[in-house]
This record gives C-alpha cells, sequence and structure tokens, in this order.
C-alpha cells in the first residue's frame, strides 16, 4: 500500500526553479532515502512534502489524502512527521520533558481516538508512552539530564525520540547521521532499522552515501531539482548518471 | 470531577500560591492604613501597573517582546473614559470589561502581521502598531478630546461599604483585581497551555513539526496580555480621573520593559521585582526627578551586562544559599549527636 505520493511538484523562488517536476511514491513499511550533490534540491523536496514550503505546482497525498499547503502541524497530525537537519531540541528541557511534550496532540485524548500503529504501544498515559520511548531509544539513563547537555549523537536520538511521541505512519528525517562520528552514525543507523521493523515508514535525506546505501531498501537520486534514478543501491551504484552527478567522474570512481 | 480530583491534579506551586496569598492578603489590605495619602496613591499606581506587567509578562512568554502594550491598554482607558462621560454614563464595570475585550480584539487584529516578525522586528513593529494607535488618540479629537484628553472620569459607585472615591477604597478595588489576575494568570503560566506556548517560544519549527498549532499559541498569549492591559487601562484611567495621549507613551512602556530586564521574565514574579525596584528608585530620587530616567537606564545596562538573568535570579540564588545553609546545619547538627 502506497503511504506517500508525490506527484510532479515543483517549487520556484523567483526565477530559480529549486524542485522540477519530482514524482515520488513510497510504499508502505520502506526505508527510503532521497540523497543528491549540495544543492540539489533535496531540502526543499523535504520542506514541500512536510509543508514547511508550499509547491508552486503539484500534489502531495498522504495515505491517500491531499496534504497540499496544509500546515505542517495538520500534516503532523495525520501522521507525516519530519526531524530537522540541524539538531532540534528543546534545549532547556530534561530529555523527559522534551520526549513528553512530543505528545502534544495525544493530550486530552483518548486512546480510541488517535489510531494505533499496532507495533507501537498505544498512548494510554503520555507518562509511560514517554518511559517506553526513552527506553526504545537508550535513553533512559540521561532522562533528567537537560538536552543542551547531550552529546549531539544523543541530541539527534532524542530528536527521533520526539517525533516518535507524535506516533507517525510516516517519519521524515533530514540528514540524521551528518555530524556524527562513526560510532553514533551505526547507533543511529542501527535505531532507524528498528523503527522501520515497529511499522514505520522512513524517508531519510542524507549525504553520506555509504549509509545510506546500507539502510535504505530504496533510494531517490535528485540532482538540479530533478529526478535522475531510483532504485536499490546495486542499481544506484552502477548508474552512468548517477555516478557522474553525485560520486564523481565515471574514470575516477572505478580507479 | 470531585473536589479531592481537582486538588491533586492543581499544580502544587500553585497551591502554596493560594496559601501564600491567603496570608499576604491582610497585609496587603492593612498596608494602606500605615501610609500617608501620597504613599498610598504611590501605592495604587504600583498596583495598576504590576497589573499590567502580569499581562506584559504573558505575552513575553511566548518569546515576544512587545511595544505596544501601554497603547493597548489607552483603549482599555478610552472605552472607560468615553462611556463614562456620556451624558448618561455607562456604568463602570460594565466598560472595565468591555475595554479589556476592545483591547483583546485590537491585539487579535494586529496579531496577522506583527506576530508574522520575531526579535527586533516585532519590537519595531509593534512599537509602530502602538504608536499609530497613540497618535489616533491624538487625531480623533471628536472623540477622544485630541491632545486634552479627557477629564472628569467619575469613580465607580462603592459597595460592601467600601468607598471607591478615596484612594484607600479604590486601592481595594485595585488590589482585588490584581490578586485575582494574580492568581489566574499564575495558574495558567504552570498549565499545560503555559507551558506549550514557552516551548513553542523555544522552538517554533520543532514545535510546529510535532503538531502544535505554533500561530494559535502565540496569538493566545498576545491577545489575553493585551486583555490585561486593557483591564488596567481602564482601572487607571479611572483612578485618575483624566486621561491624555501622553499617558500612553513610550515613558511608561520603557518602565514596563525596563522592569522587565532588571526583574528578568523566566519566572512569574521576576517582572513584578523589577517593577517594585524601579518605582523605589522613582520615589527614592523624587526630588532629583531629572536622574529618575538615567538611573533606570543605568540600571537596565547594569543589569544586563553584570547580571543578566535580573534580579530574579538573585533571588533565586539566594533561597538556595540558604536552603543549603539550612541543610549544612542539620546535617552538622545530627552530626554533633552522632558525636557525643
Amino acid at each position: 500500500m502506497t503511504i506517500l505520493e508525490v506527484n510532479n511538484i515543483e517549487k520556484k523562488f523567483g526565477k530559480l526553479v529549486a524542485v522540477k517536476d519530482i514524482s515520488v511514491t513510497i510504499p508502505e513499511g520502506q526505508i527510503r532515502g532521497l540523497i543528491g550533490p549540495n544543492g540539489s534540491g533535496k531540502t526543499t523536496t523535504f520542506h514541500l512534502i512536510s509543508g514547511f514550503l508550499k509547491p508552486t505546482s503539484g500534489e502531495v497525498k498522504f495515505r491517500g489524502a491531499r496534504i497540499t499547503g496544509k500546515a505542517p502541524h495538520r500534516i503532523a497530525k495525520k501522521g507525516l512527521v519530519r526531524t530537522f537537519q540541524l539538531t532540534s531540541v528543546y534545549r532547556d528541557m530534561s530529555v523527559r520533558e522534551n520526549v513528553h511534550m512530543g505528545h502534544h496532540i495525544h493530550a486530552g485524548r483518548t486512546t480510541s481516538e488517535t489510531e494505533q500503529n499496532s507495533k507501537f504501544p498505544s498512548v494510554s498515559s503520555i507518562e509511560d508512552s514517554t518511559s517506553w520511548i526513552l527506553e526504545f531509544m537508550g535513553l533512559s539513563s540521561e532522562s533528567e539530564a537537560p538536552a543542551r547537555m547531550l552529546p549531539a549523537g544523543m541530541q539527534r536520538v532524542l530528536s527521533i525520540a520526539t517525533a516518535l511521541a507524535v506516533r507517525p505512519k510516516l517519519l521524515m528525517l533530514d540528514e540524521p547521521l551528518a555530524g556524527l562520528n562513526p560510532t553514533e552514525k551505526s547507533n543511529v543507523a542501527q535505531k532507524i532499522s528498528s523503527l522501520r521493523d515497529h511499522g514505520i515508514t522512513i524517508l531519510l535525506v542524507e549525504h553520506d552515501v555509504r549509509s545510506v546505501l546500507s539502510i535504505c531498501d530504496q533510494i531517490t537520486v535528485i540532482n538540479f531539482g530533478e529526478k535522475i534514478a531510483e532504485g536499490n543501491a546495486d542499481e544506484i551504484t552502477s548508474n552512468p548518471s548517477v555516478i557522474e552527478a553525485y560520486l564523481g567522474k565515471a574514470e575516477s570512481y572505478n580507479a | 470531577m470531585t473536589i479531592a480530583q481537582f486538588i491533586t491534579s492543581t499544580p502544587r506551586r500553585f497551591v502554596y500560591a493560594c496559601i501564600g496569598t491567603a496570608i499576604a492578603a491582610p497585609l496587603l489590605v492593612a498596608l494602606p492604613h500605615a501610609l500617608s495619602s501620597y504613599w498610598q496613591s504611590v501605592l495604587v499606581i504600583f498596583t495598576l501597573n504590576a497589573i499590567m506587567i502580569m499581562g506584559y509578562r504573558l505575552i513575553t512568554t511566548m518569546g515576544g517582546w512587545s511595544f505596544s502594550h501601554v497603547a493597548t491598554a489607552g483603549l482599555g482607558a478610552y472605552t472607560t473614559a468615553i462611556l463614562m462621560t456620556l451624558e448618561v454614563p455607562w456604568s463602570f464595570w460594565i466598560t472595565l470589561f468591555l475595554g479589556a475585550g476592545i483591547a483583546g480584539l485590537f491585539a487579535l487584529l494586529i496579531a496577522y502581521p506583527v506576530l508574522r516578525t520575531r526579535h527586533y522586528y516585532f519590537f519595531l513593529s509593534t512599537f509602530a502598531a502602538g504608536e499609530a494607535l497613540r497618535q489616533g488618540y491624538i487625531q480623533f479629537k471628536g472623540i477622544t478630546g485630541g491632545g486634552f484628553g479627557i477629564a472628569f472620569i467619575p469613580r465607580p459607585e462603592g459597595f460592601l461599604g467600601i468607598d471607591f472615591d478615596t484612594t484607600m477604597g479604590f486601592y481595594y478595588l485595585a488590589l482585588t483585581a490584581a490578586l485575582i489576575i494574580w492568581l489566574l494568570l499564575y495558574r495558567f503560566d504552570l498549565s499545560r497551555l503555559g507551558r506549550t506556548i514557552k516551548a513553542v517560544a523555544a522552538n517554533e519549527e520543532l514545535s510546529e513539526s510535532i503538531g502544535i498549532n505554533t500561530w494559535g499559541h502565540r496569538t493566545l498569549p498576545f491577545v489575553l496580555g493585551s486583555v490585561i492591559a486593557g483591564f488596567a487601562g481602564s482601572l487607571s484611567a479611572n483612578f485618575n480621573g483624566t486621561i491624555n495621549p501622553m499617558d500612553f507613551g513610550s515613558i511608561l512602556m520603557f518602565k514596563l520593559v525596563a522592569a522587565a530586564i532588571v526583574g528578568g521574565v523566566s519566572t512569574f514574579f521576576g517582572p513584578i521585582l523589577g517593577l517594585l525596584y524601579l518605582t523605589a528608585l522613582e520615589e527614592a530620587f523624587r526630588t532629583w526627578a531629572e536622574w529618575v530616567p538615567l538611573l533606570w537606564g543605568a540600571s537596565v545596562i547594569a543589569v544586563l551586562m553584570l547580571w543578566s538573568g535580573g534580579l530574579e535570579m538573585a533571588v533565586i540564588r539566594g533561597f538556595k544559599l540558604l536552603k543549603a545553609f539550612l541543610l549544612n546545619r542539620n546535617s552538622n547538627h545530627s552530626a554533633k549527636t552522632l558525636d557525643s
């Protein structure tokens, strides 16, 4: 079943065409990577899907319903939640308070009103759900520390944990591995895979090609705002236009 | 909800606040009896400004420092002044709530443009909106009396044996309003809604991404804070008996902003503490009044340079030291008893 359908979206900033006619379809339960060289339009595409920017034309459908141009908080309520490129946490709140705040849309609701994901415990109590997520993401031991005191890798994990509190069906991660050391990278990558195993579809933008190839089921490559290739890791790495656009010239790649 | 549930669901700090208020209230009621009529007036004006700054602090929780607060308060004042000086004067109590409502409505109208701006731009855009409003008070002479303003605003009818025509009687009115507003706003500050507003101020993008309606959570404190301002404006017009556009200019606005900086805004009591400091300074230098603005300005700069966080942080640090000292003494004491 398709969870996200992006049809011919385009975004112009004045005369500059940042995203040109991109279409992407993501089936449920996949980890999809979105890669491309610097300035290729990845982050703009991300903003267009999550509602932080309105497309000039085209449409975005989430679970069959059109969400184009809706406010981001409305899109989040439908179950499409995104994280940010630079680590984004509530710096002065404790780790637990951050995750607690993530439950905003569940506060004051009864469980029957929020659709549940069978592999994730339901939000019958925000306290229980917060503890469960902290445990699941390996943050329990730091739960009382102020978020700003955590190392970069942990803050990244915390921003994913906060997003999980919303109970997303599709989680969009904007460069979740950027700026992390190798240990932190493999830790976060492992968490992302286990989220998929818990029934959450993932779309991630990443700069670090090696980790994208290892964790994504399918990869979409864009360059100059256009989609140039789509497929699994093998198909992408052997695609000449991808090699040329992203990994460098064919000769130097083979050498 | 049973009463027991209500009590357990109430934040503990609010319960303490209620107890503290109950203890302080008789002292505050007795206070004017010990004061000369001059100091009674100072006390009333301080109380009205305290209401104003509680509303101002509510606005700062959404991350923006408004400069239209005092001009907005003017809407409450003019509503009361105009309606109470008609041939068939309106009841003060109706104009009080109507004025607060009009101030809130004005905030709601300017919210769309000014809340699109952030930081300095928010400060500048609210300054422009406030100044435009104040110019309105001057220009629409037919309704507002122009630069001369409106005089002979009557005080409300007394009740329960309290005569609002006296300064002391009016003080009780202002005090009652201030205590009610303080308890309501403090409860609001501790509520989930209050916390969410602060979360939006701390990180707007993140808040939006987890499904918080950030627009609504910025507009609400701006409008509610303005309602409080209108309330205070209406009361002060009534207390002074006369208003003119100068009353709602940048001098009072600067005093509020300075109080918020000197006192700090991370706690509820910070701005009130700042206001108390500025008022004390003003009264101490009453015979050298020309020095007062200079001293206020110097205080603001000194706090920003030496003591960011303001007086509230000094108080909090003081309490922590006191607590540590007491705990230490207790443990020393128990150590001694163990020795013997």
